[in-house]
């Protein structure tokens, strides 16, 4: 699967525009990574990409394939293969968190779910990413701590294999163990199951850990550099600064 | 019987003359019943025969939710099929005035309770006797002929009663058909028994609903009251519950699934009335399309209830912007000694919620189910009776698949498979104005 952000503009429903002429490809198998300071547009990018209904994208397009997608609800673009992980997962009362990933693994994949094979299939992933069964049993991040809703992002994940997973700040909220607890688990799953992978985040902490193919740097809406791993390095002595050639705001 | 006929002189008379609201506080919030368009055709049957309509309905409610009926009180005709239960349906012409002993209200307390009154053709009693246990499972039907009917409940002490009912439509096809189900209750729960009532209304799209109820519960008796609104154009409910005995408790639950035009009303006052005695109200509103409701809860806590607890919780979800909601929820209080709390909260859903669980894959009914149905759990866990609570979650599936009511759904219990245990917990623990009691 290729998933192609073609001179994206993005702005909110009230006109304030967030990103001004994205361009990217992602394919299936491929580890991107977006790097940039706080609002730069990363998660509207994010969100953009997922169908966020609050969002207008003004110009450009969203394609799956070649398809345009932009159209589409974002339960579609989930079947479709896309998954993204929120920064602040919302936390839903009474809606359980089992009978929740049941009902979306089977709209992704069509079929009924064998429940015992499920929950076995829960159980492995809960066991290899150290969530304690508790969290299952309760509502959908009702009451999580933040390492909880982390873990729990990639649990669903891991359920619901998409093709192009996007990584919202899969470490904010995250001491330094759980960050690399939680990259290590998100390289294995993404390697087995030959997931393409956006990484979102502020720090390089996280990626010490993982193997970025692809290095974006994002700012004021925008991409203003695309490397390999050497831009992280950059980033790491210079800062952003270095990147705007000191038109930061 | 004569009696009788000067009680019903009186409340015919009354109910023509008395307001459609007394009440101060809620003139200006009620949904109108227009009783004169019933009252003209309650002498006439539109429908000779109402049985096979009784046997369509409880033949589906049985294959779909496994619920067998003891009664099914028909507009015009009744049969009670359970020999060996304490229940019993007397004709206006059998009445005498030992048969309203157990009468709570009085023909002046409402129009709509007095044009009951006067139009009722029969009496529903439930005398459950001291230290028995009794499951019952009523049926209530009306067609283009308006329902119009009294039940008396009454518990002896330590007695224990699950009741629960059902409440359907079959009216029209023509257009200009409306009916009416109206049904008042009384209930007596004698010291240290136990009254478990659920009643879901599903009527149809061209039928008036008025329900309602009056309780008194004695020492240490405990009521139960979990009403379930789903069909029915207008919805007029109104319930009075009395906490009368030390240690008594009463609990409510009202839920209501609008759709389309309904309009619901729900006016419903819990009293603590002696010490010790526990009243709560739990109201809770999901609504779709241009539905309306208006949640009017009060608690009355009395001079003579120190140490006793009560609140009134009022919550609204709107899923479209056309739908509206009006919570006013009141208290009095009057003894310093005691924890009392209300609160009211109307939202639309919330685009986030929607966004996702949509981003996981579920398209937007079956996110709005799960929605829904994770706003009214809480109230479902309190809820002990099975058939009630897949009631309800075949309702809300029908009701967002659809938008429709009046049916008898198909059973669908996805909705009640989450795990509602953790919130089940005592109300007070969402609250925190009120002082710890010495």
């Amino acid at each position: 699967m290729q998933l192609e952000i073609k001179e994206l503009y993005v702005t909110t429903q009230e006109g304030k525009e967030i990103v001004n002429g994205v361009n990217l490809k992602i394919n299936s198998g491929e580890f991107h990574v977006i790097m940039g300071p706080n609002g730069s547009g990363k998660t509207t990018l994010a969100k953009a990409i997922m169908g966020y209904p609050s969002l207008k994208i003004v110009k450009g397009d969203v394609l799956v394939d070649g398809q345009s997608i932009k159209d589409m609800t974002a339960d579609k673009r989930a079947r479709l293969g896309l998954f993204m992980q929120f920064q602040n997962p919302v936390e839903i009362e009474g809606v359980g968190f089992v009978n929740f990933l049941r009902a979306a693994k089977e709209s992704v994949t069509g079929n009924t779910t064998d429940i015992k094979q499920f929950m076995g299939e829960i159980r492995s992933y809960t066991e290899k990413l150290a969530i304690t069964n508790g969290i299952v049993g309760r509502s959908l991040n009702h009451g999580f701590s933040g390492g909880e809703k982390k873990k729990a992002e990639v649990l669903q994940m891991a359920v619901l294999k998409p093709k192009i997973a996007i990584l919202d700040e899969p470490d904010s909220g995250l001491d330094i163990d759980a960050v690399k607890f939680v990259a290590n688990n998100v390289n294995e799953i993404a390697k087995a199951q030959e997931m393409g992978l956006l990484v979102i985040t502020h720090y390089n902490r996280i990626l010490s850990y993982m193997n970025p193919q692809f290095v974006h740097i994002m700012a004021e809406g925008k991409i203003i550099a695309e490397g390999g791993t050497e831009l992280i390095e950059r980033l790491e002595k210079e800062g952003y600064d270095s990147f705007l050639n000191g038109k930061r705001k | 019987m004569q009696y009788y006929k000067s009680f019903t002189t009186e409340a015919l008379e009354l109910s023509q003359t008395l307001p459609e609201e007394e009440s101060e506080l809620y003139k200006r919030h009620f949904v109108p019943i227009p009783l004169q368009k019933f009252a003209d055709r309650l002498s006439d049957a539109e429908v000779e025969d109402e049985d096979p309509v009784h046997a369509e309905i409880s033949y589906a409610l049985l294959k779909n939710f496994a619920a067998r009926f003891d009664a099914v009180i028909g507009s015009t005709t009744h049969a009670v099929t359970s020999r060996d239960k304490p229940i019993r349906v007397v004709n206006l012409d059998e009445l005498d005035e030992e048969h309203l002993n157990g009468k709570l209200y009085t023909n002046r307390d409402h129009r709509l309770v007095a044009f009951i009154h006067a139009h009722s053709k029969r009496l529903v009693y439930i005398n459950v006797p001291d230290g028995q246990k009794v499951d019952m499972n009523l049926l209530f039907v009306n067609t283009d002929n308006p329902l119009v009917t009294q039940v008396l409940v009454s518990l002896g002490r330590e007695a224990k009663l699950n009741l629960f009912e059902w409440y359907a439509s079959r009216t029209g096809p023509q257009p200009r058909s409306q009916s009416l189900m109206s049904v008042l209750h009384e209930v007596t729960v004698g010291p240290y028994a136990m009254a478990d009532i659920g009643m879901v209304h599903n009527e149809d799209e061209r039928t008036y609903v008025v329900n309602f109820s009056k309780g008194k519960v004695h020492e240490s008796g405990n009521l139960k009251m979990n009403h379930v609104y789903n069909g029915g154009l207008c919805t007029r409910a109104k319930n009075d519950i009395d906490t009368v005995g030390y240690a008594a408790t009463t609990n409510l639950i009202e839920l209501v699934l609008g759709a389309q035009q309904q309009k619901f009303d729900l006016n419903t006052t819990i009293s603590n009335m002696a010490q010790n005695t526990v009243a709560g109200l739990e109201s809770k509103a999901a609504l779709m399309d241009s539905a309306a409701c208006i949640l009017k809860g009060f608690a009355n806590v009395g001079e003579a209830a120190k140490g006793s607890r009560s609140y009134v919780n009022e919550r609204g979800i709107l899923l479209d912007k056309t739908a509206y909601m009006s919570s006013i929820p009141g208290m009095s209080i009057n003894n310093a000694n005691v924890k009392a709390t209300h609160s009211s909260a109307t939202a639309p859903m919330e685009e986030e919620l929607l966004f996702y669980l949509m981003s996981r894959g579920t398209d937007k009914i079956t996110a709005t189910k799960m929605l829904v149905a994770g706003f009214l759990s809480g109230s479902l866990a309190k809820m002990e009776n099975p058939v009630l609570k897949q009631a309800v979650s075949s309702l809300i599936a029908e009701k967002i698949n659809t938008r429709r009511f009046g049916d008898v759904p198909k059973l669908d219990v996805s909705s009640i498979w989450a795990e509602h245990h953790e919130q089940a917990a005592d109300l007070f623990g969402g609250h925190y104005k009120y002082r710890e009691l010495k």
